[in-house]
């Protein structure tokens, strides 16, 4: 399974992933649009590394994990894994009770603003290829199988 | 001194109905030009920092950006105009002697655009190169006189040491601290896959990069930086600078703060020292001198290295060609008075020198006349645009070109003149590792591998059009060119006629 | 082909059934629940109650789920009795099911303190809330002028109180300890959840019980232990649940509290599994003492674990802590492990208006954490609980600032990428 895979030694910290990312969760696809008409919570989290001299950054989406927690603690059936190992998040069906935020290892699932559900990478399965990595700036997250990943790192 | 005469060069627009405060221009303009106000939670900006690199303007992710010259007038005056009112505001205040960044700016005659190429109409034919073989190929270093064969017709003639071009097309000496060590990886890679080569400039080479020898230059400068055995041996050639065309006649300065570990290691100098390159060669005052350095390099590299020798186009370029070429350099380069810089003197950079098209005609004129022409290639520099400026150049009797700051240009300089201050937003003249990181090898790579491939597919229409097959059967050619907006004197110098002759 | 039974229809039964799926495709499983509704969210009574939760989402997975799965649930059946000799069980309908494997997942039911004069069998307006039943009854029984008691400030009585707001005339809540969620909280962490809660105009009457009530077919009034009485129109009792262990025990399958099983949460009887509210489990920060966690992730793993098991796998369920997340109006609580400062090295807490971050550290590992309203990345905090993570370790000072997932190290977060199995 393709997952998004983030290279810290690339990464610039410029959050346009983040950008991009509430950009996919609205329906026009339209930067400025999704983010002037509705208050979209990003499913990537860039994250700083501080260093002795310099800080560094790394982007964090949800793993898709094998045998999810998130989806044990989800209390209305909303979490879910699709036939392709997604692991997607049901938001008709959320109730925003945070049960998988408080199991998720990650700490990549993110309570919306309306505070009645949640929000999480789906690797934007409903159109193509994620939309992070087709537009990030420095080739910094890249959408690979486990081994392209593990020979790169 | 809180009176300060200085505003600002450049006017950021932000357009709030597209900006959506993503803070991605905050985060990436390393001069703070970009601002978060917690206060007022937006994001701000401070036009006086800005140096318009357009790193903002590409990022932003709803094209909310506009950079604009400073709208400030100053009364319209030919003579006192505003840059030169603002030149005297800088130094009143600082005391300082004014810097600058990559070529000369200022607008002399660019005679590569005053030179035209010809082209086969009815009376020859011109090739298709889609069709037929076209050569781009070239091959630097000394050519025999004569070849000799035997009865069988076996080549008799021992060759002398020649490295090859795959693209008349070289990148030329940008030393690792005045750009990035990614920067360099770029030009490495991108050489080896083009089968040209990159130039280390004055700065040492890192045992990283040893890998990328057969298609890297090693340089020696008067400043020995990073010289040694091994660093000598380690490329495909060796190239002694005399003087870059950006500042004929003075030395170079990489400034301690850039000087970190790594920096430190490939030039053998302590972290955070400055790196003083002197003015002259402190072991060469005469052409012997000369000789003598090219042949202990030789010496220690047992004859196999080609040995370059660079200098700035200057006055006597000509004749100090011809004394080059009599010390035994295989090839010498010429860098022209638009040559790039990490940073230079700006009265240095704007007003000393000559032009490259000029020393070009000027040094394989005086070659061919004294019968030496075949001793040493050319190369030239110093503002190499596109594929037509090689193509004249090499008409005019260049073997290759080098190109700078078309190279970055292609890494994403946006020639905003700001090198020295080692704050390149785009990751190239900086050694801050948070900078260094925005150009990533491998997408850069393979922009400049795209840029010098596009330009071998011109060239060869190029040369088609003219009825040339071959890159080498242009050189020199300089019926080949015609000149517009000459007087008499440059066309003598150019050794070319008017359009319509 | 084997015959696989589970009794009880909630998070463990199910979480069983599937995972028995996923490794034996072709046996039949059965699931025998004495609820009339299929596998529901249990939590979300209460939001059906306020109508956040429409009826058609109240159900966990739809009749595709167990149709593809090809798992049978025999619906508002009751198990009488456990032959764990003959291996079958018997129904309330009569019928015998046999079994090769059995999982017994009957869960808790509701505690029903002692009051006078309290009669569920006569009064129709005492109520329990544990069921979805119990929440359509009690749905339906309201009007804009109820006036309702709650009997009980915990998890249960609290969420009761908030699917009602707003569709009574007057909620008070009243119960024994000083504070609400006592078994959860502390009295500071309490107090902001109390006020917040207060705020709804919801009466709260502490360090109180409710000692008698008055009515024949319904209660009228309740009398509190200091003697105070008002008028109820319609009484909740949420004191807290107790594991359904009768049907085990009658079976002769060791009991306790709870059910006890194994690790691999078999009990003491061959081919008998338990997993969920009616099991005793390993309690991670005590050795000894094994406790009875009513928590739906807990119940979802156990049962998982005991239908792989049930299977012939051989997975160890670990240790439990408590969790929960839970919202009262907005107010978002978050918490897990040992909160209670008398046991640890360093309490930590950051608390502004409605806000508050508490984490307890005991011998440099995290054993517990509240965080109220500041939530965002909870679950590394649980993550550094169950792995027992030495916080000396970890990048950074984990009080010092908000925690992110940069608080492994580099290799440590390589490896935590590629891995991520997730697990119990």
């Amino acid at each position: 399974m393709k997952k998004i895979y983030a290279f810290e030694s690339r990464c610039l910290g410029c959050r346009l992933c983040e950008v991009y990312c509430r950009t996919a969760r609205f329906k026009s696809k339209d930067v400025v649009k999704a983010h002037k008409r509705k208050n979209i919570t990003s499913a990537i989290i860039v994250e700083e590394v501080l260093g002795p001299n310099n800080i560094s950054y790394f982007a964090l989406q949800c793993r898709h994990c094998k045998n999810p927690k998130c989806i044990k603690a989800c209390i209305s059936g909303a979490m879910y894994k699709n036939d392709k190992g997604i692991v997607r998040n049901d938001s008709e069906k959320c109730v925003g009770c945070l049960s998988c935020i408080l199991v998720c290892p990650f700490g990549v699932i993110k309570k919306n603003d309306d505070g009645k559900s949640v929000s999480k990478c789906d690797l934007c399965a409903d159109f193509g290829e994620p939309f992070c990595v087709e537009n990030c700036p420095n080739e910094a997250i890249k959408f690979l199988n486990e081994g392209e990943a593990r020979a790169l790192k | 001194m809180s009176l300060d005469f200085n505003t600002p060069d450049f006017e950021v627009i932000r357009n709030g109905n597209r900006c959506i405060q993503c803070k991605v221009c905050v985060h990436q303009c390393a001069n703070a030009v970009h601002f978060y106000d917690e206060e007022y939670d937006v994001v701000c900006v401070d036009d006086s920092k800005c140096v318009n690199c357009h790193r903002c303007v590409t990022l932003c992710p709803t094209k909310a950006l506009v950079i604009r010259k400073y709208p400030l007038e100053f009364r319209e005056n030919f003579n006192w105009h505003g840059k030169a009112i603002k030149e005297i505001y800088k130094q009143s205040q600082t005391g300082g002697v004014l810097l600058s960044s990559m070529g000369n700016p200022e607008p002399f005659p660019i005679y590569w655009d005053k030179m035209l190429l010809n082209a086969s109409q009815v009376t020859n034919p011109s090739i298709d190169p889609l069709r037929e073989p076209m050569e781009t190929k070239v091959v630097i270093g000394r050519k025999p006189e004569r070849l000799k064969f035997d009865a069988n017709g076996k080549l008799l003639t021992k060759m002398p040491l020649n490295i090859e071009l795959k693209v008349p097309v070289m990148f030329s000496a940008m030393s690792y601290g005045s750009i990035s060590r990614n920067a360099h990886e770029s030009l490495a890679r991108a050489a080896e896959e083009l089968g040209i080569f990159y130039n280390t400039g004055e700065g040492g080479l890192s045992k990283d990069f040893y890998k990328y020898g057969k298609n890297t230059i090693v340089q020696v400068a008067s400043g020995r930086f990073g010289v040694h055995k091994e660093y000598l041996n380690a490329g495909a050639a060796i190239e002694i600078k005399i003087g870059q065309g950006a500042k004929p006649g003075i030395g170079g300065h990489l400034p301690g703060k850039k000087v970190g570990e790594d920096v430190s290691a490939t030039r053998m100098i302590p972290v955070g020292s400055d790196a003083i390159s002197p003015a002259p060669h402190h072991d060469i005052y005469s052409i012997e001198d000369l000789r003598q350095l090219i042949f202990s390099l030789k010496e220690a590299t047992g004859y196999k290295k080609p040995v370059f020798v660079k200098i700035a186009a200057v006055h006597n370029s000509a004749a100090i060609a011809s004394g080059v070429v009599r010390a035994g350099a295989d090839a010498i380069v010429v860098d022209g008075f638009r040559g790039g810089t990490g940073a230079a003197p700006t009265r240095v950079r704007n007003n000393v020198g000559i032009p490259i098209e000029l020393a070009l005609a000027a040094i394989d004129q005086r070659l061919r006349e004294e019968g030496i022409r075949n001793y040493c290639s050319l190369i030239v520099a110093g503002s190499i645009r596109n594929s037509s400026d090689v193509v004249k150049a090499i008409a005019l009797g260049a073997d290759a070109v080098y190109i700078g700051s078309a190279a970055v240009i292609a890494l994403g300089c946006h020639m905003c003149h700001s090198c020295s201050t080692g704050k390149c937003n785009w990751g190239i003249a900086t050694q801050y590792p948070e900078l260094v990181k925005r150009l990533n090898p491998d997408i850069m790579y393979k922009r400049l591998v795209n840029l010098i491939s596009a330009w071998n597919n011109e060239i060869q229409e190029l040369l088609g059009g003219m009825g040339i097959n071959a890159i080498e059967s242009l050189r020199g050619n300089r019926l080949m060119l015609r000149g517009v907006d000459l007087n008499e004197k440059e066309l003598e110098v150019l050794g070319i006629k008017y359009a319509g002759e | 082909m084997k015959k696989y039974l589970i009794i009880g229809n909630g998070a463990a039964g199910v979480n069983a059934a599937v995972a028995i799926r996923a490794n034996d495709k072709t046996s039949s499983i059965k699931i025998i629940s004495d609820e009339e509704f299929n596998f529901y969210g249990r939590p979300l009574i209460s939001y059906y109650l306020s109508g956040q939760v429409k009826p058609e989402n109240i159900y966990y997975r739809n009749e595709e789920f167990y149709k593809s799965k090809n798992i049978k649930v025999l619906l508002d059946t009751k198990a009488k009795k456990i032959d764990t000799v003959k291996k079958e069980v018997l129904t309330s309908l009569g019928e015998r099911i046999s079994y090769d494997k059995l999982l017994i997942a009957t869960g808790s039911s509701p505690f029903i303190p002692l009051i006078k004069n309290l009669d569920f069998n006569r009064q129709k307006n005492v109520f329990t809330f544990l069921t979805y039943k119990d929440s359509i009854r009690l749905k339906e029984k309201i009007t804009g002028n109820s006036k309702v008691v709650i009997a009980g400030a915990g998890l249960v009585g609290l969420k009761a109180s908030e699917g009602l707001f707003g569709q009574v005339a007057s909620i008070t809540v009243v119960d024994l300890a000083d504070r609400v969620m006592a078994s959860v909280l502390d009295k500071s962490e309490a107090d902001i959840i109390q006020e917040h809660i207060e705020q709804k105009f919801i009466n709260f009457k502490l360090q109180m019980s409710i000692c008698e009530v008055q009515g024949k077919s319904s209660v009228s009034e309740v009398t509190l232990s200091n003697g105070e009485t008002f008028d109820c129109d319609i009484l909740v009792v949420a004191v807290g649940v107790r594991p359904n262990v009768v049907l085990a025990k009658e079976a002769g399958i060791n009991t306790l509290r709870g059910i006890v099983v194994d690790e691999y949460m078999q009990t003491s009887i061959k081919d008998v599994y338990a997993a969920g509210d009616c099991v005793e489990s390993l309690d991670l920060f005590s050795s000894e003492n094994n406790r009875v966690f009513a928590l739906w992730p807990n119940a979802s793993n156990q049962g998982e674990i005991a239908g792989f098991n049930m299977t012939g796998a051989k997975i160890k369920a670990p240790k439990i802590f408590a969790m929960n997340s839970i919202s009262f109006f907005g107010l978002q609580l978050i918490s897990a492990g040992v909160i209670s400062d008398s046991r640890s090295s360093g309490v930590f807490v950051d608390s502004t208006k409605n806000k508050l971050h508490k984490l307890n550290i005991f011998n440099d590992n995290l054993i517990g954490f509240v965080l109220i309203n500041d939530n965002q990345r909870a679950g590394i905090y649980t993550s550094l609980i169950n792995d027992k993570t030495n916080l000396s370790a970890l990048a950074y000072d984990i009080t010092s600032k908000d925690i992110g997932f940069n608080v492994y190290s580099a290799e440590e977060r390589t490896k935590k990428i590629f891995d991520c199995n997730g697990g119990y």
